[in-house]
């Protein structure tokens, strides 16, 4: 009895002392009081805390929330998934939204986001040195960076099994590469999904035909990966030859040590991101949220991206680009029709998740 | 009932508030599943269940599941029963020990560790088949999940066996002995039929277990998809909860069959081992024949245990593993400056909070259907016992759809990781505390109330102190359980509260396996140091009865 009593005193005490240091509940107010005068260079806290979902790569976010946090003082917290899996989280939340902001990922997914209500316009200030082309008019979703599929080769791979490099999609389903690619499910992933509607523009939006190549594209594929990013390190670490992800994922791959990839644009034209930011429809803090969304598209803010190995092309067109992002005038592109893709995406995601995905490889 | 109340007033509240917590938390969540699987808002539906039994496609995969919980349930069966042998009856002493430890160590390896050390080391560039061997081995597809799960739930079957050779009486064998019988014939016709319920039982827990596991199939699946990975994609990638649900029952029904099959066949008689009765015989160490097999297979399974121990350490303290072996602390640094510090204290904090509550309620259970004679008492032991027989993603899937909306919006709060754990963890504490009072003699408690103690005073003062060892093993068992389970959290994370095992998937998804493995590393770290610090609060023999 009395050893039971000594426990619960225990426990009671590990309790209060984590309570204490860490709390329950991101969304406690943090060092800012409510409705706190705003810091310099920032908009209104609100209530001082804000929730995002962000998208790219995890230390790209966690990198911006710090930031953010310091330079604005509004506690920041973030939950990191896919397009796909955030779209399905703002979906299950619709009702009571954990989160105000969604950071990151393809704008096809914010697009058929908006065709289901879930999100709520707005135009972050400061919007105009952004180009047009890279956002929506109406606010529904703002650009932050711009990135292009290419394919993460594993050259040491490839010379030991003696294959030759692939240089088009169309190398992609030939039987040699069987087993040797690494892809993202595109019901999960935003990268997954713009190489297959990319597969569609190269067959001017024929989807029949865009089907035939992904099955048989799926013949080659070791396992679908949830993360878009995931296959570039899956073909770094020599899992497979060659994983379909944007070109700046494998950038940051080869910094972090895979000395053996190296990134191949597809001959045919490959596709390209924007990537998305927009307020969460019945978002907790819109106050908070607006102010992170204006920062977020300050120069400033997109410059501190190659800082997290994250290479894409800042939208702000003051923004210094890196020398390791990729030049997009230098590589051919699709004509890639955003609008199309986003309204197209869940019949396009079904029909895969049902016809293709399943069949026995 | 009404003489019931008059009778034991305080057995009649308890087993009101027992009713109403299980119908709340355990009936509730479940038969919202079936709810979501068989009504629309046209009214009876059920396709999603009869859509997954009727489509090839995921008919293969009810069948994928099926083979891969029966050819893990046998391996890992057979894996344990040779270790359990090895250990009782060919080594002796310290390698008797250290087998032992040994063969616990994969009960509390985090979801993801071994799977992740199997692709360092066996992996299409692993350390060992590719780099020494020259080998081209893919650990993705069915071969690799069995390779992980028999290692991972060899342990359970070795527990079983190990307490089973124990109790068998030398006497027997050294009988065969001497009528000339050789060991192997003993081992054949004596011992292996004395373990039968052994072998029944540990593979019903394993295949309910195989079953149930998804990080495993998320990892190493490749193309080989099984049921529960299946319902996590669903809610995680679509939000289809019909789709969900269809899979959920589908996987639902062959566990508890299972699960019930392997109570009704192995009963409380494995958990009652005191029998009091002094044996004559000495034990027969086995002849060479014997021996060399079994140490062949023990001593392999021993060191592929401890090498993928080795691996997922190594993996957290390089750069990139296979590739870049440069030692380095940045795995913990990017865990630890990230979300990694708050996901520890959280995933601590909550575990503890629910580690008693589980305990308890598993006691107050027990006490019910031992102690008391409300009718239909057996009725409070099935129903919670549901928590460890459905498979945790269908258990979190349940809480998820009981408690996303108003009035039981609990979506985000602590309370509903606190539920999960308490669900899931209690039975086994309502086990340990059945077989414990069986043993206790009810004319103590008899004698408490003859001298004019209340029902509550006897059970403070005589019940519970006697049962102490039991709780405190629900209590660890809970703990441990809660740190590492993914399953059951998987659809429950949300930004305010984070859970280890939760950001190890993450890692993963990201094939970020560097920080997977720092991540593994301080769960085992933190499951070890609290196995330490309880064993020395309490003794070690509450921590051993819990493993």
């Amino acid at each position: 009895m009395k050893r039971i009593a000594v426990f619960l005193v225990t426990i009671l005490m590990v309790l209060s002392a984590c309570g204490g240091a860490s709390g329950p509940g991101a969304g406690a107010p943090g060092t800012a009081a409510p409705g706190a005068v705003a810091q310099q260079g920032c908009g209104p806290k609100g209530s001082g805390a804000l929730t995002i979902l962000g998208t790219p790569q995890e230390e790209y976010i966690q990198g911006v929330t710090k930031t953010f946090e310091a330079e604005c003082g509004i506690k920041m917290s973030y939950v990191r998934l896919s397009s796909g899996e955030a779209l399905a989280k703002l979906r299950a939340d619709k009702a009571a939204p954990q989160f105000s902001v969604w950071w990151g990922g393809p704008a096809d997914s914010f697009i058929a986001a908006n065709k289901e209500g879930l999100l709520e316009p707005y135009v972050p200030k400061g919007v105009e040195k952004i180009p047009a082309q890279y956002r929506d008019a109406t606010g529904i979703w703002t650009g932050i960076y711009v990135g292009a599929l290419g394919l993460a080769v594993n050259t040491k791979v490839l010379k030991d099994k003696n294959l030759p490099e692939p240089t088009s999609w169309a190398d992609l389903i030939k039987p040699i590469y069987k087993g040797q690619i690494s892809i993202a499910h595109p019901a999960s992933s935003g990268t997954s999904y713009t190489m297959m509607a990319t597969q569609m523009f190269l067959n001017n939006k024929d989807i029949e035909k865009g089907f035939a190549y992904m099955k048989q594209f799926h013949q080659n594929v070791l396992q679908y990966q949830k993360a878009g990013a995931a296959p570039a390190r899956q073909a770094g670490q020599g899992e497979v030859a060659i994983g379909v992800v944007f070109s700046h994922d494998t950038v940051a791959a080869i910094e972090e040590g895979f000395k053996d990839l190296k990134v191949v644009f597809p001959s045919e034209g490959t596709g390209y991101e924007i990537g998305g930011m927009a307020l969460v429809k019945g978002a907790a803090d819109p106050i908070a949220a607006k102010t992170f969304m204006d920062w977020a598209i300050t120069a400033k803010a997109q410059e501190l991206a190659p800082t997290y190995k994250a290479y894409q092309i800042p939208t702000n067109s003051d923004a210094k680009v890196s020398d390791k992002s990729v030049k997009l005038a230098a590589v051919k592109t699709v004509t890639y029709d955003f609008q199309w893709a986003g309204d197209n995406k869940k019949v396009l995601v079904d029909r895969f998740s049902n016809e293709v995905a399943p069949q026995p490889r | 009932m009404i003489t019931t109340i008059r009778r034991e007033p305080a057995a009649a509240i308890l087993a009101t508030a027992a009713a109403a917590g299980l119908a709340m938390l355990v009936v509730y969540p479940l038969l919202s599943v079936l709810q979501e699987a068989v009504l629309a808002e046209g009214g009876f539906d059920a396709s999603p269940v009869t859509r997954v039994l009727t489509n090839p496609v995921t008919r293969q995969i009810v069948v994928n599941t099926l083979v891969m919980g029966t050819l893990s349930g046998l391996g890992a069966t057979l894996l344990g029963f040779a270790l359990a042998l090895t250990a009782a009856r060919v080594l002796r002493g310290r390698l008797r020990t250290a087998l032992h430890y040994t063969a616990m160590l994969p009960l509390i390896a985090p979801p993801f560790a071994l799977a992740l050390s199997t692709i360092f080391l066996f992996g299409r560039q692993g350390l060992v088949t590719k780099q020494l061997l020259g080998l081209e081995v893919s650990p993705y597809g069915l071969g690799g999940l069995l390779f992980v799960q028999v290692i991972t739930f060899s342990p359970v079957a070795y527990l079983i066996f190990d307490s089973l050779v124990r109790q068998l009486d030398p006497a027997l064998e050294e009988a065969a002995l001497n009528l000339g019988a050789s060991r192997a014939r003993i081992l054949r016709t004596v011992i292996v039929p004395l373990l039968r319920p052994g072998f029944a039982g540990a593979f019903l827990i394993i295949f309910v277990e195989s079953l149930a596991d998804l990080a495993n199939p998320l990892l190493l699946g490749g193309d080989y998809n099984v049921l529960a990975s299946s319902v996590y994609l669903a809610i995680i990638g679509e939000y289809d909860t019909r789709k969900a649900v269809g899979f959920a029952i589908v996987l639902l029904l062959p566990s508890i069959l299972a699960f019930f099959a392997q109570r009704y066949w192995v009963g409380e008689g494995n958990v009652v081992t005191v029998t009091g009765k002094p044996s004559s015989g000495r034990v027969q160490m086995f002849d060479p024949g014997l021996r060399i097999p079994l140490l062949a297979i023990s001593i392999t399974a021993a060191i592929l245990i401890l090498a993928l121990y080795a691996a997922v350490f190594a993996g957290a303290f390089t750069k990139l593993l296979g590739i870049n072996n440069t030692l380095t602390l940045d795995n913990f640094r990017f865990v630890l400056q990230g979300i990694g510090t708050r996901a520890m204290t959280d995933t601590t904090l909550l575990s503890a909070m629910a580690a008693p509550i589980a305990a308890f309620s598993g006691l107050l259970v027990a006490y019910l259907v031992v102690r008391t004679r409300i009718p239909g008492r057996v009725v409070f032991d099935y129903v919670l016992m549901l928590g460890a027989a459905a498979p945790g993603i269908v258990l979190g899937l349940g809480i998820l759809l009981a408690f996303n909306h108003p009035p039981f919006l609990l979506t985000g709060t602590a309370a509903i990781f606190v539920i999960a754990f308490t669900v899931r963890t209690a039975p086994v504490s309502l086990r340990s505390c059945i077989a414990a009072l069986l043993q206790i003699d009810p004319s103590l408690e008899q004698a408490s109330a003859n001298l004019g103690a209340g029902a509550v005073t006897t059970f403070r003062r005589v019940t519970l102190p006697l049962v102490r060892r039991a709780v405190l093993s629900g209590v660890i068992y809970s703990f441990t359980r809660n740190m590492t389970t993914l399953s059951t959290i998987a659809l429950l994370v949300s930004p305010n509260w984070r859970i280890m095992t939760a950001q190890i998937l993450n890692e993963i998804d990201s094939q970020r396996l560097g920080s997977g493995a720092a991540y593994s590393t301080i769960l085992i770290a933190i499951v070890l140091l609290a196995i330490i610090v309880l064993q020395r609060l309490f003794g070690r023999a509450a921590v051993e009865v819990a493993t």
